[in-house]
């Protein structure tokens, strides 16, 4: 199926996807739950397979500088309940996915305890 | 798998009905007091007047503290993230306060500090986190919405709900409370 420039493809569960963490959003080392939100009622992340890290980093509206990246592994998070991953590519962007599900307490603890650090906030 | 979703408030008797489950007994202390003699505060019996008479200084700081979360801008996470009204935060403290009043009134320990933390839309988080609990209320940034919360032991002991926490400050406290033995 396709919607605009790109196919709509499925996303096997070994594969990751990256999402960009505002430098507001840590605590000293750590994240703060508040970072897993939806933005138009579902979280935005790019599928590893059509992104690097570093080319999520540069998504972001304000400088790379204020933006650490940090990966989410797919089947980790639809072991979330209702939680899913759908490509939603961008003509801009053919890497982008969306996890849409609630983000209650429950799923961003979940989620809290599932992320890896790919690029780090460059501390001052 | 030990879980419970219900919410808050309900009267004594619908939350014992309610709880149907069955979870290991559990001392009155365990849950979220994460109490430690590090830095866990017992209140003596017939203590000297101090400065800090209740015990709760380090809940005033996290308080405090808290205020920073009012400096955020709008669009201060690269976002669009809304900035965060006295109001909610007022609300959030309010509730953390009283929680904090009612486990030392309770047990005559002091809670952990918890941290206040810029939920999502508008919201205030509070995060508790230990190595053998965590648990993670959120108070919503429409006053006409319930507070919701999410715990775990890291294993099969769960809790989660929703309650109000401008009148019902017992709230999530009542889950250990009411531990079937």
């Amino acid at each position: 199926m396709s919607v605009g420039k790109w196919p709509i493809e499925d996303i096997p569960n070994a594969d990751k996807v990256f999402m960009r963490v505002h430098v507001n959003h840590l605590d000293r080392e750590s994240i703060i739950p508040g970072v897993f939100r939806d933005h138009n009622g579902d979280m935005s992340t790019d599928w590893n397979k059509y992104s690097t890290a570093e080319e999520t980093r540069r998504r972001g509206r304000k400088g790379p500088e204020e933006y650490g990246v940090i990966s989410l592994a797919v089947e980790q998070v639809r072991s979330v309940s209702r939680l899913t991953v759908v490509h939603t590519p961008l003509d801009q962007n053919r890497a982008h996915t969306d996890v849409h599900g609630e983000k209650d307490t429950e799923v961003r603890i979940k989620l809290l305890r599932s992320y890896k650090w790919e690029i780090k906030h460059r501390t001052p | 798998m030990v879980e419970m979703d219900f919410a808050f408030p309900l009267a004594r008797s619908r939350r014992r009905q309610a709880l149907s489950w069955r979870a290991p007994r559990r001392s009155s202390h365990e849950w979220l007091i994460f109490s430690t003699p590090k830095s866990s505060t017992r209140v003596e019996k017939g203590a000297k007047r101090a400065t800090d008479t209740l015990g709760l200084a380090h809940i005033k700081e996290v308080i405090a503290d808290s205020k920073k979360i009012l400096a955020l801008e709008n669009d201060w996470d690269g976002e669009g993230g809304q900035a965060y009204s006295e109001k909610v935060l007022e609300r959030a403290t309010s509730f953390l306060w009283n929680y904090a009043l009612r486990v030392r009134s309770l047990f005559g320990v002091a809670i952990e500090p918890p941290k206040v933390l810029p939920g999502p839309h508008g919201s205030i988080d509070i995060h508790w986190k230990s190595d053998t609990r965590e648990l993670l209320v959120n108070v919503p940034a429409d006053p006409k919405q319930l507070a919701n919360f999410y715990g775990d032991d890291y294993g099969e002991v769960k809790i989660k709900g929703t309650f109000d926490p401008e009148t019902y400050n017992l709230g999530i406290l009542g889950w250990f409370l009411e531990s079937p033995e």
